[in-house]
């Protein structure tokens, strides 16, 4: 049984604008999936959809094998979800929230809990307004991440905290992968925790899916070719090239991404299409990113 | 054969340090599995691996890495395929019993992989063939110095 | 400059058209209730009227969300503290001061008005007489209670809303309303003068103190948190240590929890209303159906502004089913306690409850039998004549009309007694009478022997006071209930609230922007209280005749309780059926509900929050 499966979901707050637009997504157990995307793109959409706090305009979603709008209760119990959204509440000091989850979630494993306060060095029992926002995020994550969910569903978990907190996170997800084979989608914008996490990578971007495959599918099925400006290639030649993704015009150059190893995708530059002055180079996820969904593209 | 003495030094070594023997670095072109291939060719190759050795287990190395334990797994079962790792039913993953013949192709496989993109800089240099090889010559020299 | 300043004051949202409005609305309510008990003769209590008009703004003012007088951004500017100091001064003055002239200003401007008109009422021309007064002397003691609050701390950026905070904002309320009771009775304007002076003095003085440049906190350095073991941290709370699971909702989504304690007052005084003990103080008994609509507003305002602020439990894994209870029922249990305390008081405090049931002499003005107008009977025809036991025929008069009943309905009196009545006759309609009114009825021959007696001229007259001194007199008398009401108003209301609901929460699904949602709330709020001011309008343009209509109202409830199978139980049960397909209703929107917040931009609705 999948553990989650989006079909043909669609999804639009202002008529015409589909944030969401007959979106497909499987995830198996056991998978870690960084979802990418321009803010606004779709990935809290989509993951809120997952939860169940929104209600797809169309297609079906089915969480853990049961539906999340019909019975709620089932699916949240075994999902932990962090989003900036998701306040706790900043009057109850770290003792009560923790019991509070303790309370709400059948599963509740104190040894893990344990751990992770001392792993994220919790020594005070302090109001939660009163503690640094990496602090209670932190809160947050183990308050999630404590009942041992066999999904989670983490929007942006790792905004706006510090280096340091940031990789006490991931070992923290990365503990739970190992020990539980706990499913995660996740989205961020620091590359290098996806790199380190993900085992697939989901671009979302106008609403479709531009990218779903696995990551290092990715990281060496793309690479960046390069051709400098004043040899004029012709932009639109380039695009038209079935394996060429996206041209950007940036500085004094002209980059193209293929979906061809640098190797095969100089050969193609120089041969097919004649630009004899071209580099390629294979691309980190940061630049794929920005290649593929940055402004300036043609 | 590694003599059993050497051997024994080898093991200890190993023993203590085997975590860190491998570093990734997310932000390099390439891909965390093939990282941790590379490292674990280079570790036998130096001899920092004797065949029969046990690899470390993926949960223990998946969180000092700060990687997906799958990644890691992936690299072991593709090195697998390649016959350096061998399976033993009900034991860990352990370093293959290569022929010295083996070991020594990959060492020089190794090194093959670096030269390469050098021989190409070389060319795109137009440099000569035989300036190359004096400037290989003299830093193999160098460092045997040293 | 001074522009942009005033855009980022902390408090500015609370300029926000729905906020204001809402709080003048529910001020607006306040005086309209008092003036129109003023209006129909009766005598308010001074303090009671200050009670409303004053004591109101001020607490708002004291313990609102006001206590942030610059934001950060605005520190960084190169501006003065003292600029900074005085724009706060003026931005609370402002909002204060408006809910303060709209609350005691238009109750004023009003009863003067009523008192200025050609033949005004005594009550009118009495409150004008101590309007002055309150007025004057509440500017004054408010100004000292805004003076109050800006020199606390006056270097501070924002002051800490902790519990002392709270205690020194109380106290100080307390200590302005107690100069305002005390001192309000002196007249003319030195006193109040005097006492404004010393406000304007102080605010003076403040100003002086103000640094150059405002601070975030203060020196004083809070003990550093104490450390504790992760046992500690992680342990289980005994159940007397946890905070009720509704109270955490309901804290979470309020966005200044602080304006519960305002509301609180507020739901009992709404809840008492209804009762029959309340009004009473005010000598308005009959006033039963009159209050619903600000008793559905109240409990709409509570059920449907914390929606707003629902996303963040969303993920929780709690029944929609149980957030929804957490919005209805504390505070139902909350009304409905006070309104039990109501009945309780009306129940026992014998001494408050006026006596019913008067006979006057005949050359008295109103003549005979009197009796409270929510005693009496209704007819679509003429009244019943009555066999009186001599045989004679009595016709009570039927021609009080109740304006507003469709179909001709008659209040009439069945225990009229006309001119000329012997006094056995007399007895015999006060014995029936007392059957009526009271649980038990009180013999002809008593009423014979001890309340009347018959004077030189023939004509019967009462023993002693014209008001029959029965409850006095019988310890264990009581005045029957009506147990119609209750059921009728939970009706009501229960129908309103569960209208307006289930339309509002329409509005909640993703792709409507939160700006319409927060006018959708606006134009409930505005239908409810549309329905409570309309009444008393259309009692004015003469649609209706309140003063008929509402005790007419409760001969009616009687009349329902008496066809409904299994009388006032059986009421119950029937209001019960009937609200329960809205509850289903409600029950399944909610459900369906999406709470998570819509990111839009910057609009005018939006900054004003």
């Amino acid at each position: 049984m999948n553990v989650l499966e989006l079909r043909g979901v669609t999804r639009a707050y202002e008529k015409g604008v589909n944030v969401l637009d007959n979106v497909d997504l499987t995830v198996a157990q056991g998978e870690v999936i960084g979802l990418l995307g321009r803010n606004g793109a779709g990935k809290t959409t989509l993951l809120r959809i997952a939860m169940g706090l929104l209600e797809p305009q169309g297609g079906s979603v089915s969480v853990l094998g049961l539906d999340p709008r019909q019975q709620p209760l089932d699916v949240k119990r075994q999902v932990g979800y962090v989003s900036e959204d998701q306040t706790l509440p900043s009057f109850l000091s770290v003792t009560e929230a923790i019991d509070l989850h303790r309370r709400l979630y059948p599963g509740w494993d104190d040894a893990l809990a344990h751990e992770l306060s001392s792993r994220f060095q919790m020594k005070s029992d302090q109001k939660l307004k009163n503690l640094s926002k990496g602090q209670a995020r932190q809160v947050s994550l183990l308050c999630a991440v404590c009942h041992r969910p066999p999904l989670l569903l983490l929007d942006e978990p790792a905004g706006g905290l510090d280096p340091a907190m940031r990789r006490e996170f991931l070992e923290t997800a990365i503990q739970m992968l190992g020990e539980s084979g706990t499913t995660i989608l996740f989205s961020s914008h620091h590359m290098t925790d996806v790199e380190r996490l993900a085992s697939r990578l989901v671009m979302i971007h106008d609403g479709q899916k531009w990218i779903d495959s696995d990551l290092d599918d990715v990281r060496e099925g793309y690479c960046l070719v390069m051709i400098p400006a004043d040899s004029a290639p012709d932009s639109a030649a380039i695009l038209s090239h079935p394996r060429c993704l996206t041209v950007r015009r940036r500085d004094d150059a002209v980059r193209a991404v293929f979906e061809l190893e640098p190797d095969e995708a100089l050969r193609v530059a120089t041969g097919e299409l004649g630009l004899t002055d071209a580099r390629s180079m294979p691309l980190n996820l940061e630049d794929m990113f920005i290649e593929l969904v940055g402004g300036g593209r043609s | 054969m590694v003599e059993h003495g050497t051997r024994h030094r080898v093991e200890r070594a190993t023993r203590k340090d085997r975590n860190m023997l491998f570093m990734v670095d997310p932000h390099s072109g390439v891909p965390i599995f093939r990282q941790i291939m590379e490292q674990v060719k280079l570790a036998i190759a130096a001899g920092k691996l004797a065949p029969g050795d046990d690899l470390p287990s993926v949960r223990s190395l998946a969180v000092p890495l700060g990687v997906n334990p799958m990644t890691i797994s992936k690299a072991y079962n593709l090195l697998e395929r390649e016959g350096i790792l061998t399976r033993r039913p009900g034991r860990p993953l352990m370093v293959a019993d290569l022929p010295e013949a083996q070991l020594g192709a990959h060492r020089l496989g190794e090194l093959e992989n670096l030269l390469r993109p050098a021989a190409r800089l070389a060319r795109r240099l137009d440099i000569e063939t035989d300036d190359a090889v004096a400037l290989l010559r003299r830093l193999l020299t160098e460092t045997e110095e040293s | 400059m001074i522009r942009t300043l005033w855009k980022h004051h902390p408090s500015r949202n609370m300029l926000a058209i729905k906020w204001l409005g809402m709080s003048a609305s529910t001020l607006i309510t306040w005086q309209g209730i008092f003036t129109y008990v003023l209006a129909k003769g009766h005598s308010v209590d001074p303090w009671l009227l200050a009670l409303g008009s004053w004591f109101i703004p001020a607490l708002i003012l004291a313990v609102g969300p006001f206590e942030g007088r610059a934001r950060e951004f605005s520190l960084t500017l190169p501006v003065s503290g003292r600029r900074l100091w005085l724009l706060h001064l003026g931005t609370l003055a402002y909002i204060g001061g408006f809910m303060l002239a709209l609350s005691m200003g238009l109750q004023t401007l009003v009863i003067k008005l009523f008192a200025a008109a050609s033949d005004p009422m005594p009550a009118m021309t009495e409150a004008a007489g101590y309007l002055d007064n309150l007025w004057l002397h509440g500017v004054a003691w408010w100004l000292i209670l805004l003076a109050a609050t800006v020199s606390d701390r006056p270097h501070l950026a924002a002051v800490a809303r902790d519990r002392r905070w709270l205690l020194r904002q109380i106290a100080t309320v307390l200590a302005c309303g107690a100069g305002l009771i005390l001192l309000g009775r002196i007249d003319g304007v030195l006193a109040p003068l005097a006492v404004a002076a010393v406000g304007a003095i102080w605010l003076h003085q403040t100003w002086r103190r103000v640094p150059g440049s405002l601070l975030l906190t203060d020196l004083s350095v809070s003990s550093a948190p104490r450390r504790v073991s992760s046992e500690q941290i992680l342990r289980p709370l005994p159940w007397w240590r946890r905070r009720p699971f509704w109270l955490v909702v309901l804290l979470h989504t309020s966005k200044h929890p602080s304006m519960y304690l305002v509301a609180a007052p507020f739901l009992a005084l709404v809840a008492l209303w209804n009762t029959q003990w309340a009004p009473a103080q005010v000598g308005s008994e009959h006033l039963g159906f009159f209050y619903l609509g600000i008793t559905a507003y109240m409990v709409f305002t509570m059920a449907a502004s914390p929606l707003f602020r629902l996303a963040p439990l969303d993920a929780w894994p709690v029944s929609r089913d149980r957030l929804l209870a957490c919005f209805f029922v504390p505070q139902l249990l909350f009304m409905g306690l006070a309104y039990a305390g109501g009945e309780f008081m009306a129940y026992h405090d014998r001494d408050s409850g006026s006596e019913p049931l008067v006979f006057n002499a005949a050359d008295h003005e109103s003549a005979g039998l009197r009796m409270p107008a929510h005693y009496f009977h209704l007819t679509t025809e003429e009244p019943a004549a009555i066999t009186a036991p001599d045989g004679s025929l009595i016709q009570p008069p039927g021609d009080w009309h109740v304006k507003g009943l469709p179909g001709g309905v008659t209040l009439y009196k069945p225990y009229y007694t006309p001119t000329g009545s012997d006094i056995d006759l007399v007895a015999w309609q006060l014995e029936r009478a007392s059957a009526d009114i009271f649980d038990s009825a009180i013999p002809a021959a008593e009423f014979k022997e001890r309340y009347l007696t018959v004077r030189a001229d023939g004509t019967v007259a009462p023993r002693g006071e014209a008001v029959l001194p029965l409850l006095a007199d019988h310890p264990e008398l009581r005045v029957r209930r009506f147990p119609g009401l209750a059921p009728l108003q939970v009706l009501i209301v229960g129908l309103l609230v569960q209208l307006g609901y289930v339309i509002y929460l329409g509005f909640f699904r993703s792709h409507v922007s939160s700006r319409s949602r927060k006018i959708a709330f606006g134009v409930g709020l505005g239908l409810y209280m549309a329905v409570h001011i309309g009444q008393f309008v259309l009692d004015i343009a003469g649609v209706i005749d309140i003063d008929s209509l509402a005790p007419a109202t409760f001969a009616l409830s009687d009349l329902i309780v008496s066809w409904a199978p299994g009388g006032a139980w059986g009421l119950w049960v029937m209001v019960i059926l009937i609200l329960w397909p809205g509850h289903l209703l409600v029950r399944h929107r909610f459900r369906r509900a999406e709470f998570a917040p819509v990111r839009e931009g910057d609009s005018f609705v939006d900054v004003l929050g």
